[in-house]
């Protein structure tokens, strides 16, 4: 991220940074007083803390809790925000023919990146059989995970929703420009107030610490999705944490790091996301079907995609 | 009748510069002051009494009763 | 940047679609839904009207009305695709009204009043009930009866809203029938009937537009329709060639209006404040035309007060049979001195706060109105001296549950 290097003189700037969604977030906000920045900075906090609280699988008192701990066994109701997330993550298992699945973070428990043993094909196929979208019985606004074991997990897009919902209370609190940051997924609220976009580093996935592309964004979500964030090299092979649904394994000859630009960070997210589960050739094909301005990295360190033509 | 055909030729000039408003971009418009009644109990007194005391009424509603008001 | 000029894929629509119905997404500005929590209210007012000045009026008595009116309001969903409001309001009034006016003494018009100061009730209990058939489409059902001692009236109305959000538009459209009864009380004044009845119909087309963020505009198109007894029984009008000057208030017997109300609404962020300016066009078949501008400014301040300042101008041009007084009969027998008939401009100003703590919703509201003629647009020769001025001041609360 680059600090705004124009600062207009009617507005206060400030950048805010907390702890939320299991990362460092910050707020970058513009307003007329430091009372309005700070007002909708709480406000903003507030809400990506409610949503954290409520989908958290970690909180025993979650909805997310509830539905899991009655897996196997009895219907759960859920509110309507959880019904149309649940709704979302419905839609995004269509479109990315079962790809994109809220169930398949079981397999987490079969993969320690920190280990650098991989897991036996038996542990990996046990955990494989309580994973499946079409497992579960989705009827609004009732919900049941059909195997005992099953587990829903908002992770995959918890973080990209909560910064879209801080983005609109800020909007709500009249702040027009700035931008909302949750551990790397960002959606641009609007300019700097003399109308310049906001510059943003996208990673280097072999060199995190480093920018590979510079975009400019006026408004909108920003999400990036990479090989670089948790993974393993055994015998010289390359193992992230991106797991493929279907297989139990980690996705193999994928892209090395993905970024989308979307109205919303939410989208932004997903087709990221889904993009490195389809795997360098056919994620590129998604992206470019999907008709987003994006960026690409293969694991061999080749830039593409619409947003890097366009900074050229 | 002159008025009512500039305001409309006006509303279709303005109607020609509509940009577009995402869903999640219309939060000043969803604020209770921006509403077509902004006080609905208020706005129903506020007619009833005009009603009474002057010869016009009326306007986008499926309406009321009247009354034998002097 | 967006250099993407691809019409948007099928993927993308799905998951836009299923992401607009996230409440962290779109707010408040989220599509048609019932209302979330039950929502109690209830708001007091006192109106009262001045006197007339004393070289306007002639015996009787100038004490004019004065309202209390108590309004209760509930508004629930029931089930998921439903919602309920209810509004009752009791009106207790007191005091006299105008009843006839003659010539004075230079040929002025003087107004009588009615004699002793009259105190009556008034219960009006309306209904809505708001069907949400899907997110763009509502379908409302409008039921209310109201009851004097001396009129009731019951209506029945539908009404239509869709929304088509890729048009950032609204289309409305409702019909509404009213069946009045009167019945007349002999009291310290003559009536002239015993019992009569009028209906009314009226229908309604209107029109949403989101300009952009911060602007929208409505205009509608509304015509009603009146038949029966539209004269007032109270009331009387003097034709000073008659050997009895006094005669029964007599207006026809039908009416046709025409009302188009254009609404705009506009937000100004940097200091959180809506500006409101509302216009109707109201014309009839009596030959009444009359034009009513509002200007609101909404001003937040901090996140919990509101203060609301409004400014109404109105004015009417006289029913085409109205005179002051009468120096002989119409040919069409018609005769009325309602200052409501009368030409004359009104001025308004009505400030408002609101102060909202947790679920509560406080408000206090006041209103100072003056009717006049040389407020009129148009010039007028000889202004009605039964022209109102008057003060509403109100206080109330919406509870959420």
């Amino acid at each position: 991220m680059t600090k705004p290097d124009s600062h207009s003189s009617d507005h206060v700037y400030e950048s805010i940074s907390f702890h939320a969604m299991g990362g460092p977030c910050e707020l970058k906000l513009y307003a007329p007083t430091r009372g309005a920045v700070q007002a909708a900075a709480d406000a903003a906090i507030a809400e990506v803390q409610r949503i954290e609280k409520s989908y958290s699988r970690y909180r025993d008192d979650s909805i997310i809790s509830a539905i899991n701990n009655a897996a196997g066994k009895n219907f759960t109701a859920v509110d309507e925000e959880t019904a149309a997330l649940l709704d979302y993550a419905h839609a995004a298992f269509e479109q990315s023919d079962g790809l994109f699945d809220i169930t398949s973070g079981v397999l987490r428990g079969a993969w320690d990146f920190k280990s650098g043993v991989l897991p036996s094909q038996k542990r990996v196929s046990a955990l494989r059989q309580k994973v499946g979208w079409q497992k579960v019985e989705w009827r609004p606004p009732n919900i049941r995970l059909q195997q005992a074991g099953m587990e829903l997990d908002f992770g995959g897009f918890g973080k990209e929703y909560a910064a879209d919902a801080a983005a609109r209370v800020c909007k709500e609190q009249g702040i027009e420009h700035g931008l909302v940051e949750l551990g790397g997924d960002i959606h641009v609220i609007g300019p700097h107030p003399d109308g310049s976009p906001w510059r943003v580093g996208l990673r280097d996935p072999r060199e995190p610490e480093k920018a590979i592309h510079i975009i400019s964004v006026r408004q909108g979500g920003l999400a990036s999705s990479g090989d670089y964030e948790r993974f393993m090299v055994v015998e010289g092979r390359r193992y992230c944490h991106i797991l493929n649904p279907t297989t139990g394994w980690p996705v193999t000859e994928a892209l090395a790091a993905v970024s989308v630009l979307a109205p919303l960070c939410l989208i932004a997210g997903t087709g990221a996301t889904v993009a490195m589960l389809k795997g360098e050739q056919r994620g590129q094909e998604w992206l470019a079907a999907l008709g987003l301005p994006h960026m690409w990295v293969t694991s061999t360190g080749e830039l593409g995609g619409s947003l890097v033509a366009a900074g050229r | 009748m002159k008025i009512l055909t500039a305001i409309l030729c006006g509303l279709m000039l303005t109607g020609c510069t509509v940009s577009k408003v995402e869903p999640w971009d219309r939060q000043y418009l969803a604020r209770p002051e921006m509403a077509w009644d902004a006080d609905a109990a208020s706005a129903a007194y506020q007619s009833h009494v005009y009603f009474s005391k002057e010869a016009s009424n009326g306007g986008a509603s499926a309406g009321a009763g009247g009354c034998g008001c002097n | 940047m967006d250099n993407n000029k691809k019409a948007q894929s099928s993927a993308l629509l799905a998951l836009t679609g299923a992401a607009l119905a996230l409440p962290g997404i779109a707010g408040k500005a989220h599509a048609a839904a019932p209302v979330s929590e039950p929502v109690l209210s209830y708001h007091a007012t006192r109106y009262s009207e001045a006197r007339l000045d004393s070289d306007k009026h002639l015996g009787g008595d100038s004490e004019r009305y004065e309202i209390d009116t108590h309004q209760l309001g509930f508004a629930s969903a029931i089930g998921k695709q439903t919602d309920i409001q209810l509004d009752l309001m009791v009106e207790s009034m007191s005091g006299a009204s105008p009843w006839y006016v003659q010539p004075g003494a230079n040929n002025e018009p003087v107004q009588a009043m009615s004699g002793a100061s009259i105190k009556e009730e008034r219960v009006d209990l309306q209904s809505r009930f708001n069907r949400f058939v899907n997110t763009e489409t509502v379908a409302s059902l409008v039921l209310g009866y109201s009851d004097e001692d001396d009129y009731s009236a019951a209506n029945i109305g539908f009404e239509f809203e869709k929304t088509l959000p890729q048009n950032q538009l609204t289309v409305t459209a409702g019909m509404g029938y009213s069946d009045d009864e009167l019945e007349p009380t002999q009291g310290t004044t003559a009536v002239s009937v015993t019992s009569a009845e009028k209906d009314s119909l009226s229908a309604f087309v209107g029109l949403g537009f989101i300009l952009n963020a911060r602007t929208a505009v409505q205009t509608s198109l509304s015509i009603t329709d009146q038949e029966g007894f539209l004269s007032d029984p109270y009331k009387l009008a003097y034709i000073a060639s008659l050997a009895n000057p006094l005669v029964s208030d007599n207006r026809p017997n039908d009416r046709r209006q025409w009302v188009w109300l254009t609404k705009f609404r506009h937000y100004v962020p940097s200091v959180n404040a809506a500006v409101h300016a509302d216009y109707r066009y109201f014309d009839d078949d009596w030959d009444i035309e009359s034009h009513t501008l509002e200007l609101g400014w909404y001003q937040n301040l901090g996140n919990t007060l509101r203060v609301d300042s409004v400014l109404r101008y109105y004015s009417q041009t006289a029913a085409y049979f109205y005179a002051p007084f009468y120096l002989s009969p119409r040919s069409d027998g018609l005769a009325s001195s309602d200052y409501r008939l009368s030409p004359y401009g009104a001025l308004s100003l009505r400030l408002r706060v609101v102060k909202s703590l947790g679920p509560w919703q406080l408000s206090a509201q006041w209103e100072g109105y003056e009717a006049k003629a040389s407020h009129s647009l148009k010039k007028v020769d000889v202004e009605s001296p039964g022209l109102v001025e008057f003060n509403t001041f109100s206080i109330g609360f919406d509870r959420v549950f």
